[in-house]
């Protein structure tokens, strides 16, 4: 092979090398980026239908629109799980928000709302979603549980996202059409 | 002369290398956070929130006021307490990062010693779309002052995120106040602000 051959070749090798060893480390982080990644799938569900998801039969209840300041409402979402494989339910951690038109995303707040606890305090009083909600849970008797928001006044097309790591991959969407 | 030239090259290499080694940026520089600059009195953006300072005030002394006690809080620097507004834009969050940028290049975190007061930056939840008015305060050397630069970010650890940049410029008050009292109130903002 003559010198120019080789010169041209190895040219050629470290185009080719250069950006594979540039994947080959970054790949793993590659990997976690979200925009390769592409998020979980999503299971999507209107208004009252019950759903398999994480160990159980979901369905939501209720989503109302209750007062708070001018700008700001608070939303109260009643939702219910009927486990059917409670060792998947004890597995995972849920974690509820609520999406709106814009893509917003609100997470549930963390001390009831005295407007909840006025108008609906038997709802005040149902657990938020998490593992101890299904402590003392039956296979298939409802658990009904309980989560608050505060959005903008003019926040629409509200959706509840339920997730919950370690029971299952996929995120429960309830499309809430009602208003 | 092919020696020499070989030598040459070598000592080109060399040069050159040592260049590159000086003018790497190292991990933390190129993982920095990304400067969203402004000044005060603007509203500031980044992709998921909004910051803007509306207020500055100096003093020597800050009083809070809760519950019918009053607390001093003394200093053998000077108090920077900011009044301004936060909106979050696409998720709750908290704004978990304030620093006071010195024209020295020295950086001041929030204080630690108010967090019972309301509307304090660190404390404050964010919904999407629902401004809330806050209030930060730094204890200062006087000097550092001048021409300084207010940082405000989500988080402190989170690489290549966004972070205000807010120039106090020409807005630093005249005068330093002997005494500044923060209060609870019911009105709109958490918190009234009395200089004495």
């Amino acid at each position: 092979m003559s010198e120019k051959r080789t010169f041209w070749t190895c040219l050629l090798a470290l185009i080719v090398a250069l950006p594979l060893a540039f994947v080959a480390r970054a790949w793993e982080s590659l990997g976690e980026s979200q925009w390769l990644a592409g998020g979980s799938p999503e299971v999507v569900v209107a208004d009252e239908a019950a759903q398999a998801f994480a160990g159980g039969q979901w369905k939501l209840m209720d989503m109302r629109r209750l007062p708070r300041t001018d700008d700001a409402r608070v939303i109260l979402t009643e939702f219910e799980a009927s486990p059917t494989d409670l060792a998947a339910l004890s597995k995972g951690a849920c974690r509820v928000r609520l999406i709106d038109d814009k893509g917003r995303r609100f997470e549930p707040v963390t001390l009831t709302e005295p407007i909840v606890r006025e108008m609906y305090p038997e709802v005040a009083e149902r657990p938020r979603c998490s593992v101890l909600a299904f402590t003392d849970a039956k296979a298939g008797s409802p658990v009904r549980m309980a989560e608050s928001f505060i959005v903008p006044a003019e926040a629409r097309d509200l959706s509840l996202r339920i997730e919950f790591p370690g029971a299952s991959d996929e995120t429960l969407v309830f499309k809430w059409t009602r208003s | 002369m092919s020696a020499f030239r070989t030598l040459l090259l070598c000592g080109l290499a060399i040069a050159a290398l040592y260049g590159m080694r000086n003018s790497t940026p190292g991990y933390g520089d190129i993982t920095a956070p990304i400067a969203i600059r402004g000044a005060v009195g603007e509203r500031v953006e980044t992709r998921d929130f909004a910051f803007g300072a509306a207020n500055v005030h100096l003093a020597r002394q800050l009083k809070v006021e809760s519950f019918g006690r009053v607390k001093d809080f003394s200093t053998s620097g000077i108090w920077l307490v900011i009044e301004g507004a936060a909106v979050s834009k696409t998720e709750t969050m908290t704004l978990m990062s304030a620093e006071w940028l010195a024209s020295n290049g020295v950086r001041y975190a929030l204080s630690q010693r108010f967090s019972t007061v309301p509307g304090y930056l660190p404390t404050e939840r964010l919904e999407p779309g629902l401004p809330r008015p806050v209030l930060l305060a730094f204890e200062l050397p006087e000097a550092a002052v001048d021409q300084g630069t207010l940082l405000v970010a989500r988080s402190r650890v989170s690489p290549l995120a966004e972070e205000l940049s807010i120039a106090l410029g020409d807005k630093k008050p005249a005068e330093i106040k002997p005494s500044v009292t923060i209060a609870r109130s019911g009105s709109r903002a958490p918190w009234t602000l009395a200089a004495h």
